[in-house]
């Protein structure tokens, strides 16, 4: 079977050449350059709904890549730009609001200072910064927030010690033990069960009498020592 | 680099400087509200550059100081509060009728 050379449009429709496109239809454009030919391949209606939009757009490719293209750079300017034309219409607004600073040598030096003050709190409105927080609070904010997260995380690793060493300390006195002295004061120091002396005279029919059981337990065994 | 800024990051806030005050001129500004504006540029800037930047303009003649009569001595002001303008000559340079090489990009 002799393929058709004329025909660019099956190539286009090959599966590799959707990938170039960001989650949206492939320009016919590109398509259209890299089959070298001039006709744009509709989209495989497998892939996109058969919309009369679609098709309307695809038959016109150049156009809108060229409409996009010059809407993206008209919006979009400069940061150093967008700034310079902000500066500008604040100070046009500064100087028709308020006029300028007198320049002479009498001027009345109150007057000079409420010009400046009058002019600061304006442009700080114009320029959004009255509402901004002052750099010297951020300073100070971001210190505390970072203080505040050394502590958090302080006493997080404080509790993990705490709760890894927890299950070890029931077995280190056995390690550690070198009089009985110290095992009794050892033993001592634990808290016993509530329910301690009551699980003793069960399994061993004898009550748990010590000075290490709780005074509820010492009422609770001399209760029962009558039975 | 100087401190931490290389010279292109120099020139460029001293540029922007001489023309934020431009826009505004005659009017003044105060230091830390320039600042505050500034860094929607740059917002790494830091104060202490900023300031030494103000006292080159002020000492190149390109920045003048006013006073504030709030001010009871200049000298003690800190340097955030204290109040800047161009001058003649900073207007110039400002709108490129006089060149400096220092400040030049």
């Amino acid at each position: 079977m002799t393929t058709r050379k004329t025909k660019p449009a099956p190539r286009t429709r090959r599966p590799a050449r959707k990938n170039t496109a960001k989650g949206s239809l492939p320009s016919p454009g590109k398509r259209s350059s890299q089959a070298g030919g001039k006709e744009a391949a509709p989209p495989r209606p497998d892939t996109a709904p058969v919309d009369g939009d679609v098709l309307a757009a695809n038959k016109a490719p150049a156009k809108t890549e060229a409409a996009v293209r010059e809407k993206a750079e008209s919006s979009t300017l400069p940061p150093v730009a967008e700034y310079r034309m902000r500066m500008d219409l604040v100070g046009r607004l500064l100087r028709s609001a308020i006029g300028e600073l007198p320049n002479t040598r009498g001027v009345d030096a109150v007057g000079r200072g409420a010009y400046l003050h009058l002019m600061g709190a304006v442009f700080e409105a114009l320029e959004g910064l009255s509402l901004a927080i002052p750099v010297e609070d951020l300073v100070k904010l971001s210190k505390v927030i970072a203080e505040q997260r050394r502590a958090e995380l302080g006493s997080r690793k404080l509790e993990s010690i705490g709760s890894d060493a927890a299950p070890r300390r029931r077995t280190a006195p056995a390690f550690r033990e070198t009089s009985v002295e110290s095992a009794d004061a050892d033993f001592e120091t634990r808290r016993l069960p509530a329910r301690f002396g009551e699980i003793v005279r069960q399994v061993y029919g004898t009550s748990f009498a010590g000075d290490v059981t709780s005074p509820r337990e010492n009422a609770e065994n001399s209760g029962d020592a009558g039975l | 680099m100087a401190n931490g800024r290389t010279m292109g990051e120099i020139k460029r806030i001293r540029g922007e400087v001489l023309v934020a005050l431009k826009m505004l001129y005659p009017a003044a500004l105060r230091a830390d509200q320039l600042l505050r504006s500034l860094l929607s540029l740059f917002p790494h800037m830091e104060w202490d550059h900023f300031r030494r930047d103000l006292a080159y303009l002020c000492e190149k003649g390109y920045l003048a100081r006013v006073v504030s009569d709030s001010e009871s001595d200049e000298k003690m002001t800190p340097w955030r509060q204290r109040w800047f303008r161009l001058t003649t000559t900073g207007v110039e340079l400002a709108d490129h009728l006089i060149k400096d090489p220092a400040l030049d990009p």
